[in-house]
Formats: structure tokens, C-alpha cells, sequence
């Protein structure tokens, strides 16, 4: 993937995460709007999954422009961006579980 | 020319590493902005990390409201960037008359985009901090 269309794609998370992660910290403080949110759990945890994925993405692509930075060499930039990807991957698979027990889908 | 291709290479060596974040001096505020977003940046991922490890871990009380301060400071600075990418309030390049003219985000439109972001961080982090130290505790 172009590297503009990457950076394009954390602008996208960026904005995906502020609605978002919004939802999740009215759920999870705010008594009563906390109430409405949670009656459909099927719809939370929709927005849970597309929180996690667009948080994930934004995180490990901003650890992997960092650590690119550091290391300004092609080859290592190749393995960082593989080595980001596949944990970013992994963490997602695994976080989905956790959400699945946690809202009860499990 | 030569002097040009000289400069590009060794910027593009990082010789500064981290430490170029912070030389700010000579710089707009934008320069510390920049080093604050990716200090808040490093700091929120830290907190994902183990809020993810240890399900829906918090810091409690004082600490939530500092992690308030963190997460609204990169939310706002980030709507800012992201107007900014946008091409929103930018303003008009400036044609430089001199060499000690500044540049012009201190000049131009960019430095009410600026404002906005501090104002906006100012509120969502008192927003924030009254739900950590006021609405939590009673909740429990």
C-alpha cells in the first residue's frame, strides 16, 4: 500500500475512534445515557468492533511511523511495517473474543 | 545545488533521533504541539496496552482525570491536523520580504486553527475531568 493512502487511513481512524470511543465513554459514565446505549448490546458491540479495529490501526501505524523515523533504512522499514501489521492483526483477533465474552455473545 | 542534496541526506539520516522532537526553539508553537502529540501519542498506546491486557483497567480517580488531559489534548490537536490536511484555515502563503519575517502559521489564518485546538482541549478536558472526579465516584 501507497504510504499516502496508509496516512490517508489514519486520518479516516482518527475520526472513526473520536465518534466512536465517544459512544464507548458515555456507556461506560454517564448513568443515564449509559443505559440507552447498552439496551441493544448487539449494536454496542458493533461499535466496539469498529472501535478496536480503528483504534488498533491508528496505535500501531503511529508506533510504526515513529519507529521508521528512528530507523530511516529500507529494509528495516519493510519488516517493522510486516512485524506492526501482524500483531496489529493478532491483537485484533484476540480482542474481538474479549469483547464477545464481555458483552455477552460467547 | 550540491549544498541542497547535502542537507536532504543528512536529514534524511535522523542523526537527531528523538531529541530533534523536542528542538523546538526558533520554532512556532506548532513545533511543541507536534512534540506533545506524539509524547500523549506514546502515552495513550501505553494505556491501551493494559487496559486491553487487564479488561477495562483504569488508573482511578486523580490519574483518570490526568488521562483525560492526555487523550483530549491528541483528540483536539488532532481535529486540528486533520483540518489541516484538509487545506481548512490555512491561509494564503506569504510572500517573504525579508529574512526576519515569520512564518506563516504566527502570520496567517493557521493561528486561529491553533487557538481553536487549545480552546477545545481546554473544554473536553474539564468535560472529562468532572466525569473522573464528580460522575465515578458516585457511580461506584
Amino acid at each position: 500500500m501507497r504510504e499516502s493512502t496508509v496516512m490517508f487511513l489514519h486520518y479516516i481512524t482518527a475520526i472513526l475512534i473520536a465518534i466512536t470511543g465517544l459512544i464507548h465513554l458515555l456507556a461506560n459514565n454517564d448513568p443515564g445515557i449509559g443505559a440507552v446505549i447498552k439496551a441493544n448490546s448487539a449494536l454496542y458491540f458493533g461499535n466496539m468492533a469498529i472501535f478496536l479495529a480503528a483504534l488498533l490501526y491508528h496505535a500501531f501505524n503511529g508506533v510504526r511511523v515513529i519507529l521508521i523515523e528512528m530507523v530511516p533504512d529500507k529494509c528495516w522499514t519493510k519488516w517493522i511495517s510486516w512485524a506492526v501489521l501482524i500483531v496489529g492483526i493478532v491483537t485484533y483477533a484476540v480482542g474481538l473474543q474479549v469483547l464477545m465474552v464481555a458483552l455477552g455473545f460467547a | 545545488m550540491e549544498a541542497e542534496s547535502e542537507f536532504k541526506e543528512y536529514y534524511a539520516k535522523n542523526m537527531r533521533g528523538i531529541s530533534g522532537w523536542f528542538k523546538a526553539r526558533a520554532y512556532t508553537i506548532e513545533r511543541w504541539l507536534y512534540a506533545a502529540h506524539r509524547i500523549t501519542g506514546i502515552l495513550i498506546v501505553l494505556f491501551v496496552l493494559a487496559h486491553f491486557y487487564s479488561t477495562g483497567w483504569h488508573p482511578g480517580l486523580w490519574w483518570d482525570a490526568l488521562l483525560g488531559i492526555i487523550v483530549t489534548f491528541h483528540t483536539a490537536n488532532g481535529i486540528r491536523l486533520i483540518l489541516a490536511e484538509l487545506g481548512f484555515a490555512v491561509g494564503k502563503p506569504l510572500l517573504v520580504k525579508k529574512p526576519s519575517q515569520r512564518p506563516v502559521s504566527i502570520e496567517g489564518v493557521q493561528r486561529y486553527l491553533v487557538v481553536f485546538a487549545l480552546v477545545l482541549f481546554f473544554v473536553l478536558a474539564a468535560i472529562w475531568a468532572y466525569y473522573a472526579l464528580v460522575v465515578q465516584p458516585m457511580m461506584g
